[in-house]
């Protein structure tokens, strides 16, 4: 499964989007509420813990969404929501973008999405 | 010693080939050069491309270009060419029978048939029947998942459901009984009300069943066998859908229409013949052949046809001075060609394939006014320039300079507007032919068929080969290599299949799966130029036989592609006939054969 940590405490609304975007797809994933720390960081651990690689971080007490992969450099994550890209249907997006990740099918992409860039 | 530079202005290019001759009449080539051809080809509008192409041949021998004593410019044959496609047949959906756009995510699995209701209405919704629930995007997943779960537990029958978001496993998956769920109708407020539907939804990696086989929509809707009958178009285009919803309306339908595309006259020397771009091209193709030898091709006014037709005669008219009315299109080719349209009346935004006609129009006159634009060279150059001679006479010495080649020997120039073909036979007669077809309509084609409306990327596609992007890290090749980064690959490359080009990777939004691209880039090629291959060799081949031909180059723009060489001699193995790209002087490839058969011309005039 695709594993998420927070950092506690992470609210329901915003937590919600990410998980139907991955169940609309069809992946699992489970969250885990976390003390602290950076949202990139959070989610290199997570995609390293995750069988499938994908791990999503989350810090919204410094409002940021990070989105990465085992295999990518701990600073350079897929995609990295900040604060106004905070809505519903971006982080349902997100949800939708890792799962695709797992299964290797194209992205969503919008111009919001903060990509980093390559 | 004298240099002589041999110029050759083509179309898209403009080559130099650079020489010296010797006293005692031999030639040595130093150099040469390829630049883009400025303005059009014929025009003055050349002359700095062909200024820039002699400053390109001289530089690397380290003489100026002032050195060069004597310049001889090809007497260009103009070819015109242009393309067209006519769409000849559409899909139309009547009375919003069915919906078959296969989403990527439906919900649940199973067969339910039932009447449609809207899910405002569900509650006032009699226990007797069975229901199909339409779920439009308004109404929020868990709402819609809760509502439907009270209908249930009320005592109802809800057999099936059809959602406007793509939102079928997040209501499925909080539904109490499973149930089939299509998502993402487009239009989902023309769904009929108050109808017969049946929703099947197929478990992963598998298609429906029930709703693709006309005796079980039958069974399922008590049709009689000549509602049966009709509803074999609605089984058939459902066909290997994962999920699909057919609404039994009182007169609905899926048909293909034929769409009037207008005719085109065929005037041969003896005969005359009238055909509708509708009956296809095979039927197009097959009057041509019959009313061989063709004088002259006319389209009807007002169609897409049409407009190509005045559109060549007029670009050919500015180039040689002449009335419009004087010329003449010489020669066509039509292809047969699918096209992704959307489906009129569809409820999901359905694409249907209609059938197209590729069109190739072809003008060519006697000659260019070459003489206007060697006087104005030699002005501006202050050195002589002299026409040096008939191209396809030029080409044919040029290419004869291939290791390994000797007469009877045909040329094939596989350029972008036409397929030009020369022959020399043993006793060193010419003959030579062009032919409407080439490299732009295979670049229609591709755009055509992937429905990419985007010519530049369908260049593209011709062009290079395909890949798919795996992970981050690596794609595969279409020949099923493996290429590895060391730096991941954007998220734009990520799951899709891209272009491999020298610029860097395209990336393709179509749903289509690499082996069927690289099949429709394929055929695209084959369609065009082994086609044109045969029919240009049977017409200036000796009694039209190949077999008395017995090498064949390739030159020309498309003669470099990565495919097409190999397609057309394995075209040519039935005849015996050794075929290849060509090898101008050894070393330059498929390229500068007028411009050296300038110079070998000029030479044999220089000896007698």
């Amino acid at each position: 499964m695709v594993i998420i940590l927070a950092v506690q405490p992470a609210p329901e609304e915003t937590i919600a989007p990410i998980l139907w975007g991955l169940e609309e797809e069809g992946v699992p994933a489970v969250l885990y509420e976390v003390a602290s720390g950076e949202a990139e960081a959070l989610a290199k651990e997570a995609a390293t813990r995750s069988p499938l690689n994908v791990g999503i971080g989350i810090n919204l007490d410094n409002l940021t969404i990070s989105l990465h992969h085992r295999n990518l450099p701990l600073e350079r994550p897929l995609f990295t929501l900040r604060s106004t890209d905070l809505k519903p249907s971006h982080l349902q997006v997100l949800g939708t973008n890792a799962a695709r990740l797992v299964k290797g099918d194209p992205l969503v992409l919008q111009d919001v999405h903060d990509e980093t860039s390559r | 010693m004298p240099y002589v530079a041999g110029v050759d202005i083509g179309n898209n290019t403009t080559e130099v080939a650079l020489a010296e001759l010797t006293d005692s009449g031999e030639v040595r080539f130093l150099s040469s050069s390829l630049v883009r051809t400025t303005g059009i080809k014929g025009t003055v509008q050349n002359i700095p491309g062909v200024i820039e192409a002699m400053k390109r041949a001289a530089a690397p021998v380290g003489i100026a270009r002032h050195q060069i004593s004597l310049t001889l410019l090809n007497e260009a044959t103009p070819v015109i060419g242009d393309v067209a496609m006519e769409t000849i047949t559409e899909t139309v959906i009547t009375e919003s029978a069915m919906i078959g756009h296969n989403p990527s995510t439906p919900g649940g699995q199973g067969l339910g048939v039932g009447f449609t209701i809207t899910l405002n209405e569900l509650d006032t919704a009699c226990s007797e029947k069975s229901w199909v629930v339409i779920i439009p995007g308004a109404v929020d997943f868990t709402e819609a998942a809760s509502w439907l779960n009270r209908a249930t537990s009320s005592g109802l029958r809800v057999v099936g459901a059809i959602a406007q978001k793509d939102d079928a496993v997040l209501i499925n998956n909080r539904l109490h009984h499973i149930i089939p769920i299509v998502d993402e109708v487009k239009h989902i407020d023309r769904v009929p009300v108050n109808m017969q539907a049946a929703v099947e939804v197929a478990g992963p990696g598998r298609a429906i069943e029930k709703l693709s086989n006309p005796y079980d929509l039958a069974t399922l809707f008590q049709l009689d066998p000549d509602e049966t009958r009709r509803a074999v178009p609605i089984a058939r285009a459902l066909a290997g859908a994962r999920s699909a919803v057919v609404i039994r309306t009182p007169r609905g339908d899926i048909e293909e229409r034929r769409i009037p595309a207008g005719r085109i006259t065929l005037i041969g020397q003896n005969r005359k013949v009238e055909i509708a771009v509708e009956e296809g091209a095979e039927a197009i193709m097959h009057s041509l052949g019959d009313v061989a030898p063709l004088l002259e091709v006319q389209a009807e006014v007002g169609t897409n046809v049409g407009g190509m037709f005045d559109h060549v005669c007029q670009v050919m008219a500015e180039l040689t001075d002449q009335p419009v009315a004087g010329i003449r299109v010489q020669d066509i080719m039509a292809v047969d060609t699918f096209k992704p349209q959307q489906i009129q009346g569809s409820l999901a935004g359905e694409y249907a394939l209609g059938n197209a006609v590729g069109l190739a129009a072809m003008v060519s006159t006697h000659k260019l006014p070459m003489q206007r634009l060697a006087g104005q060279l030699q002005e501006e150059i202050k050195a002589t320039v002299a026409v040096g001679g008939v191209e396809a006479e030029m080409a044919i010495r040029g290419a004869l300079t291939t290791p390994g080649t000797t007469s009877p020997l045909a040329i094939l120039d596989l350029g972008g507007g036409s397929t030009d073909a020369s022959l020399i036979n043993s006793s060193g007669e010419i003959r030579s032919i062009h032919l409407a077809g080439a490299g732009d309509m295979v670049t229609l084609l591709i755009d055509t068929e992937l429905g990419l409306e985007d010519r530049e990327l369908a260049e593209q596609i011709k062009r290079y080969p395909l890949a798919k992007v795996e992970s981050l890290f690596h794609l595969r090749h279409e020949n099923g290599t493996v290429q590895f980064f060391r730096e991941p690959l954007e998220p734009r490359f990520f799951g899709r299949v891209v272009v491999v080009s020298e610029n860097g990777l395209i990336p393709l939004e179509t749903r289509e799966p690499l082996p069927k691209i690289v099949g429709v880039r394929q055929e695209a090629k084959r369609k065009v130029f082994v086609q044109n291959s045969l029919r240009a060799l049977q017409r200036i081949a000796p009694s039209g036989n190949i077999r008395l031909i017995s090498f064949v180059v390739l030159v020309g723009g498309s003669a470099l592609d990565f495919e097409i060489p190999q397609m057309i001699a394995d075209a040519f193995m039935a005849f015996g006939v050794v075929t290849g790209r060509a090898n101008v002087r050894g070393v330059e490839g498929p390229r500068n054969a007028v411009a050296t058969g300038l110079i070998l011309a000029h030479l044999r005039r220089q000896a007698h």
